[in-house]
């Protein structure tokens, strides 16, 4: 087995008992949790019927050890129970919301990238200039902008004053363009920043220099010593915030009325719906890990030294 | 002990006069807490009291911020709002700061198999984006002051631990901590007495950082109606209350939000710079060109984390 595979196959490893850990959490944190867990997942009103089947479904008259068995295996198995609210299967709703999520953080990323490796890269190859400077203030100030105000006066400007943009919802491209914008701040200011300092930081490199010194054009320098050697560092931050941005974009979702997993999750605590709540924060959970194992394992790729 | 307090004031004024982002971070956060201490002096008004007939009016002399849809004076739920934001927060983030010692410290001090235990717990509560962490955990434990406080303590600690084991580990098998050791003095006094004090350069502008992020997360969670409720005065629920009036009264919009970004811009800015100040391997690895830069790079892909995303 080659060195990759070896790897790889640590790698996935390593996600079983963390998925596991994150499913075992949530398990005994509804069971710890004062009262009965039927009336928990099926409100305070649920009929006797309710309850009763409810027991049947998780097998809560057996003991705790098995109970946890069937559960891990359920879950595993991506079986979340049904919600009582809609009486629909937990993953099924959260399957007809999920590529809404996934719209909105792919458009998201694409305007981070975009903007953020163009204002990193602006603001690196001038350095200490009044433009360096003024990304630097601009993004620091960005990224503390908190995205439900954000997300609000972005509303207030496109929307009621210009009217020129949909203040929320769902339909036309045009609907995608407020969310995206809103959720795309923090990972914009991150990205410029970190292409900013990884082109300095290449940019003092002994290749470089030697590139420099042999009179080699300054455009091809950058292009193919710079920038190129650079982008490995932005990498990581791209795919960790694809991660963040599918699980559940709560905030950006709730404040334009987008129809995501997000705001699946906030209706469903409205509703008091824990069986679904159950099923959403889990399911998250595991996107988020495998984001992050795809993105350990590209990273493994394009740069070899990486050991776990 | 008065002679460090003195030292603390002084390096405290060294840093204001010296820094101008440090000094304007430290400033406004400064004024904000007095500004809310201080609320029911400044301020004559009643933070509740309906007035219908004054409601939804603009900026006016009487009434610097305007009235909000029940008629109570915006700047007056402000102040008393920051007192709940910011106390709950720092409420959160001392207890986040008491687990992430304790858990951190034993973690890295000891090693083994507790290390082990403890590293597989910290990657289960890193497994979920913060925000989704404290919404479970709030909605799970049931709404209320101090289970928010937890909520939100806990989607912090993993940071805290983190950074804690980090410096532990880096420091345990120094010669100093070695001859103490050697000395005969027991793991307790050790990690007390020279652990603890000497990894607190790490500790504080990561706790400063974090101070952020649990204003960012307390505001969300009230804005998203799972944190404080209405009519308490909250910065992030009162966003949300203002949501409804978007259309005609902006006003209300802009100030509670105003508040929550200067509160997390300051912190944010004093962490960076007490991490430039205090910490010696941020200050040699970037060097003074670009002084905010450092928290948002720390030098490598693990050292990315959450602490100022709301999404």
């Amino acid at each position: 087995m080659g060195v990759l595979t070896v790897y790889i196959v640590k790698r996935v490893l390593l996600v079983l008992p963390t998925l596991i850990g994150v499913i075992t959490m949530i398990f005994f944190l509804v069971r710890i949790l004062p009262g009965d867990p039927t009336h928990l997942l099926a409100g305070e009103q649920a009929s006797p019927e309710i309850i009763e089947r409810l027991k049947a479904e998780f097998g809560l008259d057996r003991p705790i050890y098995e109970q946890y068995i069937l559960y891990l295996k359920s879950v595993l198995t991506l079986d979340f129970g049904t919600s009582y609210r809609t009486y629909t299967p937990v993953i099924v709703e959260i399957m007809s919301r999920f590529p809404n999520t996934v719209i909105l953080a792919l458009s998201a990323m694409l305007i981070a990238i975009f903007a953020g490796i163009a204002l990193g890269i602006v603001s690196a190859l001038r350095v200490g200039s009044v433009i360096d400077r003024a990304v630097i203030i601009f993004t620091s100030i960005y990224v503390s902008m908190p995205v439900f105000w954000l997300g609000l006066l972005l509303i207030y400007f496109f929307a009621v004053q210009l009217k020129i943009l949909p203040a929320g919802g769902i339909g036309s491209p045009a609907h995608v363009i407020l969310p995206s914008l809103a959720l795309s701040h923090t990972p914009l200011s991150y990205i410029a920043r970190i292409t900013r300092e990884s082109i300095l930081e290449t940019l003092s490199q002994e290749h470089v220099r030697l590139a420099i010194a042999r009179g080699l054009p300054l455009r091809s320098i950058l292009i193919n010593h710079v920038i190129r050697n650079s982008l490995i560092n932005v990498i990581t931050v791209i795919g960790y915030f694809t991660g963040v941005l599918l699980g559940g974009a709560v905030v950006t979702e709730t404040v334009f009325a987008w129809p995501g997993i997000g705001r699946l999750l906030i209706e469903s605590i409205a509703a008091r719906d824990y069986i679904m709540i159950q099923g959403i924060v889990i399911f998250i959970a595991m996107i988020f890990i495998f984001v992050n194992l795809i993105v350990d394992i590209t990273y493994r790729i394009i740069d070899p030294r990486v050991r776990l | 002990m008065s002679t460090r307090i003195a030292y603390t004031l002084y390096s405290l004024a060294r840093m204001i006069r010296e820094d101008r982002y440090f000094a304007a971070g430290f400033i406004t956060i400064l004024v904000v807490i007095i500004l809310s201490a201080a609320a029911s002096i400044i301020s004559p008004y009643d933070p509740y009291k309906i007035d219908l007939i004054n409601k939804l009016r603009g900026p006016s002399p009487e009434h610097p911020m305007g009235t909000d849809q029940l008629g109570r004076d915006l700047f007056t739920r402000i102040l008393y709002g920051g007192r709940y934001t910011l106390f709950l927060s720092a409420s959160a983030v001392l207890l986040a700061l008491v687990i992430g010692l304790l858990v951190g410290t034993l973690s890295g001090y000891y090693k083994g198999w507790l290390d082990l235990i403890v590293q597989r717990f910290v990657d289960i509560l890193m497994s979920f984006p913060s925000i989704i962490l404290a919404i479970a955990l709030a909605t799970m434990l049931g709404y209320g002051l101090e289970t928010l406080v937890i909520a939100v303590a806990i989607a912090e600690s993993p940071f805290l631990i983190r950074v804690v084991r980090a410096a532990v580990i880096s420091i345990r098998d120094l010669p100093y901590i070695e001859a103490v050791r050697l000395m005969g003095y027991g793991d307790l006094y050790v990690i007390l007495r020279h652990v603890i004090p000497n990894i607190m350069y790490v500790v504080i502008p990561q706790v400063t950082l974090q101070m952020g992020s649990a204003i960012l997360i307390i505001a969300a969670l009230g804005f998203l109606g799972i944190g404080i409720k209405p009519p308490t005065p909250e910065w992030g629920s009162m966003l949300n209350e203002a949501r409804a009036y978007l259309m005609d009264y902006p006003h209300l919009l802009i100030f509670p939000g105003l508040m929550i970004f200067l509160s997390i811009v300051s912190f944010n800015i004093v962490g960076e710079s007490l991490k430039m100040r205090l910490d010696p391997k941020a200050r040699s690895l970037i060097g003074s060109r670009s002084r905010l830069v450092w928290g948002l790079y720390r030098g490598g892909r693990r050292g990315l984390d959450e602490r100022n995303t709301s999404y």
